[in-house]
């Protein structure tokens, strides 16, 4: 077929291009020049590195959103590259952390800015990659675990912040920090992992609300505000009770139209009833209270106003009505055109509303979307408490009974997407898997396919694409070549899903590595076997030992991808003449991408050292020696040294 | 008339309260997909701007939604007024309004994320907003054609794949996954000989049969498609992948499967070996060397045949 290269095949003709031009020069200079071409020219960065650090001066823009990444970012970089920072500067960046650091726990982007889960992230890792006691000991863990315990939802997964987005990338900086910092604990990492693979069951229920919770709930206080004022109003300035108003158009369907269509009264918070006689009085009593006015007369309203008052409140119902049906409609799973047939009569609940059971069998209907559904389910019914319209609301975000769905984060291809659908991709693939490792659940995920997918994202140019049929990038050197580390240390694991053809349910993960013994054999104090159902002696895994033996234990599987070309193509295609690095050639240099390439060179490096204390050979390092970088920590991307460091800082709890 | 002071009256007196400074306007003269909004990034790049009480530097897409019910709201509440003058307040109109309000919605945000996809066909969140709103309001009736016809445009642009995927297993227009695999079959097997380098039918292909490999393993419309990547000698890499998943799979191989493989072999630089999965990785090795470390892997975790 000779039809017109696509879109994506000429992109990626261009990329192809220019990196193999640039490969093709490499290999036709004199072995001297190729030399000083493959040499990571550390002064270069370096100095990029410390004048944007020193950018960050506090006297800079203080809307910036990012700054305690940049903090991260530069840092991270030149504690790779081996260097350090003056003293002062390094007081400046604790400092200026402090300062972004929410009085209520976790940090923001900026001082005064309200603490989101990324920037809490990066700011950890910054104090950790700085190290010390100033820097470490301002770190406050407890409120750092209650803002962590604000941002958990009940459906295992983490918002970014309040009413922030829930994704992947969410849960792996609340579990990332929990675990660096030696906070994590079961409550943290509760249904993590359904939420990773079995995701979304209460995200659809919400979804399938249409709006999410906090969304919701400030529409219907919208509503109810309204409501409110126009009673308000009414009360201030009629105080007069319902029935001495003539509607204008001289007709009962204004008074029948008032009945709630199924005789009942709505049940929410008390102002939300219809205007009844006591109602009005009970206003006109509070309106003077509070003007102090005289009420006793009935006058005649100006029909118009009390009209359109009441009208309007009404309407304010009716929407109320609509926004409560509409939530019904996706979680009972009962679609639109038949539930009101079905709901007549004995079926409503005290509010004459909602039907009082979900509708039984296998199968929900949200919003015409089919979904299995785990037998009765919570239903609506007998809600009580005083907090009215928000007790309604709390049903659809607890339980996983009313929809569990078989829709994974792990998707078809065998990435993990950011959200259940959503397309496989190299950074929420690191996130997802780095997640299910510190929760000790990684078992749970198709390593083999997550390999597969992750073994093709490899192109020709060396680097690494973040999806199928995609640019490559040097930033995912990191995220996709970081999946090769984590997976160098789940062989075993691997090894047994291969056997089985997939992965097993039900098995907790043997992070210790080495082999299967089943006798329980303590590979490290910390942590020992636990296999549900098994023998041997079963001891709950230490969650914050983790992140720790990960790294103690050696490798034994060499990283499966090809090294040496993704070290060619950072070398040779992401630096950047005068210092830092970049996504690709022809692109800008920025600290991300020096960070993340930079950390996936020092992975690429230390791929292959059995013996952690040993340096890695000359041959797996590409050009001098002298480009060997420090080791980082494949979980938390933490240069090794200061990860120790911090986590003997934190070990007392 | 009386309507037109009602819905004036309406919108003061129920539009004009401030609430917290977070919520945009009421206003339906507001337009709430202003320009002003755009789209989030995508990850991993810079974090939302987070401040507290600036509400126009949410990069949320769900600012996006509460802007757009609050004004279907707010327009509602007039075409309401107007209905319920006339008639009783009866089920049929609440479930009229309330599918309006979805329709409504639905049509508009995917009108709104397609208009970003025509500049970025691949734009992550867009996809990943455009899920949300077919999930949670509904509109599948376009989406496979619309697939269809991103996927005519280019046939690599693996979110176009992935969204098909989204729609033939979540969309309660069609019947589920089993119900759509023959002809989505058929519709990958046309891509795959098209582009037998393209990538995202193979992985396509095999997420047809996601949660039933025997059948993926027992269709001789797999295994024949293999057999004829090979035959033509070239962009044959995931052809052979794909063979040599189905092997390790319990495949047997027929007689025209292992003459095929025998055909790629070059001689000297390839040991033939009577494992036909063996020689697979073994040609992959050679043939597609960035993944040489993981081709070795396979041979070595191959199951040795008894």
């Amino acid at each position: 077929m000779t039809a017109a290269p696509t879109k994506t095949q000429q992109e990626q003709w261009i990329v192809e291009n220019q990196v193999f031009q640039i490969f093709d020069l490499f290999a036709n200079l004199p072995r001297n020049a190729k030399s000083a071409l493959v040499e990571l020219q550390r002064d270069n960065h370096l100095e990029y590195l410390t004048r944007g650090l020193k950018r960050l001066d506090p006297s800079f823009c203080v809307l910036d959103a990012n700054r305690p990444w940049l903090c991260y970012w530069i840092l991270h970089s030149i504690a790779l590259l081996g260097d350090y920072v003056e003293h002062e500067v390094e007081n400046n960046v604790v400092d200026f952390l402090s300062r972004c650091q929410d009085p209520n726990g976790g940090y923001g982007g900026g001082p005064g800015q309200l603490p989101h889960l990324a920037t809490t992230y990066a700011a950890v890792n910054a104090l950790i990659t700085v190290g010390g006691e100033r820097s470490l000991s301002s770190i406050n863990r407890e409120k750092v675990y209650m803002f962590l315990k604000r941002m958990k939802q009940p459906s295992g997964a983490f918002r970014m912040h309040d009413a922030g987005e829930i994704d992947v990338r969410a849960c792996y900086t609340a579990i990332s920090v929990a675990s660096v910092l030696n906070i994590l604990d079961d409550e943290l990492i509760q249904n993590v992992g359904d939420y990773i693979l079995r995701c979304g069951s209460r995200k659809l229920v919400q979804m399938g609300v249409a709006i999410e919770e906090c969304l919701l709930k400030r529409v219907i206080h919208w509503i109810e505000d309204s409501l409110r004022l126009v009673e308000k109003v009414f009360a201030d300035l009629y105080n007069i009770p319902d029935k001495y108003l003539v509607p204008k158009e001289g007709n009962t369907n204004i008074s029948s139209a008032e009945k709630p269509s199924h005789g009942k009264k709505i049940r929410s918070s008390p102002e939300n009833s219809k205007s009844t006689n006591a109602e009005s009085k009970e206003d006109a009593k509070n309106a003077e209270a509070e003007t102090g006015a005289n009420v006793g007369c009935n006058r005649r309203v100006p029909i118009e106003k009390g009209h359109s008052l009441l009208t309007v409140r009404r309407v304010l119902i009716l929407v109320l009505h609509l926004v409560y049906a509409h939530i019904l409609d996706m979680s009972c799973g009962t679609t639109a055109p038949h539930r009101f047939e079905e709901s007549e009569g004995s079926q409503l609940d005290d509010t004459g509303l909602f039907p009082a059971t979900h509708s039984p069998g296998g199968c929900v209907r949200i919003r015409g979307a089919l979904f299995p559904s785990l037998g009765q389910g919570k239903s609506v019914q007998g809600r009580s408490g005083a907090g009215g319209v928000w007790d309604e609301l709390e049903v659809f975000s607890i339980p996983n009974e009313l929809v569990l769905t078989l829709m994974s984060c792990q998707t078809y291809e065998g990435g993990i997407s950011g959200e259940p659908g959503a397309e496989a991709h190299g950074g929420y693939t690191f996130c997802g898997f780095a997640t299910m490792i510190l929760i000790n659940e990684v078992n749970r995920l198709d390593l083999a396919g997550l390999l597969d997918w992750v073994a093709f994202r490899q192109g020709r140019e060396g680097g690494f694409q973040g999806r199928t049929n995609k640019l490559v990038d040097s930033c995912y050197s990191f995220w996709q070549g970081g999946a090769f580390a984590l997976l160098q240390r789940l062989h075993a694991i691997l090894d047994e899903q291969l056997v089985n053809f997939g992965p097993q349910t039900g098995v907790a993960s043997d992070i210790s590595g080495g082999e299967e013994s089943s006798d329980g054999t303590q590979v490290d104090d910390k942590t020992c076997h636990f296999k549900l159902g098994g023998t041997n002696a079963s001891c709950p895994v230490n969650l914050n030992s983790i992140g720790y033996n990960f790294v103690k234990q050696p490798g034994e599987m060499e990283a499966l991808y090809h090294r040496w070309s993704l070290q060619q193509y950072i070398l040779l295609c992401a630096q950047d003449m005068e210092g830092g690095l970049k996504d690709k050639p022809g692109k800008r240099r920025d600290f991300y991408h020096t960070c993340y390439s930079l950390s996936g060179l020092s992975l690429s490096q230390h791929s292959w050292s059995q013996d952690e204390d040993a340096p890695p050979l000359p041959n797996a390092v590409m050009g001098p020696y002298a480009n060997l970088l420090e080791r980082t920590h494949p979980l938390f991307n933490v240069v090794l040294d200061q990860y120790y460091d911090a986590h003997e800082f934190f070990d007392t709890p | 008339m009386v309507r037109t002071r009602l819905s004036q009256s309406t919108i003061s007196l129920t539009l004009s309260k401030p609430w917290t400074t977070s919520e945009p306007s009421m206003s339906p003269t507001s337009d709430p997909l202003a320009p002003s909004i755009s789209p989030p990034k995508p990850f991993p790049s810079t974090p939302a701007i987070t401040l507290y009480g600036i509400s126009g530097v949410w990069y949320s897409r769900h600012l996006i939604l509460t802007c757009k019910l609050n004004w279907i709201l707010s327009t509602t509440l007039l075409r309401i007024i107007q209905k319920i003058i006339r008639y009783d307040i009866c089920r049929h109109h609440r479930r009229w309004v309330a599918e309006k309000l979805g329709t409504d919605a639905a049509d508009k945000e995917l009108e709104f994320t397609k208009k970003i996809l025509s500049a970025d066909a691949k734009h992550y969140h867009a996809w990943s907003h455009r899920q949300w709103v077919l999930l949670a309001l509904g509109g599948w009736e376009d989406e496979l054609d619309y697939c269809r016809e991103l996927l005519e445009e280019d046939i690599f642009n693996n979110s176009a794949w992935n969204q098909r995927y989204f729609v033939i297993t979540r969309s309660p227009l069609l019947g589920g996954l089993e119900a759509m695999r023959e002809s989505e079959v058929s519709y990958t097997v046309e891509a795959i000989l098209a582009h037998p380098e393209n990538e995202s039918p193979w992985r396509y292909l095999r997420g047809l049969y996601k949660g039933d490999t025997q059948s993926w393993v027992n269709d001789h419309q797999v295994s024949l498609l293999c057999l004829r990547v090979l035959n033509t000698k070239s962009n044959f890499v995931f052809a052979l992948s794909t063979l040599l998943d189905l092997l390790c799979h319990g495949l047997q191989p027929s007689q025209e499967a292992k003459d095929v493989v025998a055909a790629l072999e070059m001689s000297g630089t390839v040991e033939p070996d009577s494992d036909l999965a063996k020689s697979v990785c073994f040609i992959l090795e050679h043939v597609d060397p960035i993944r040489a470390n993981y081709w070795r892997w396979r041979k070595s975790k191959l199951p040795h045949a008894t």
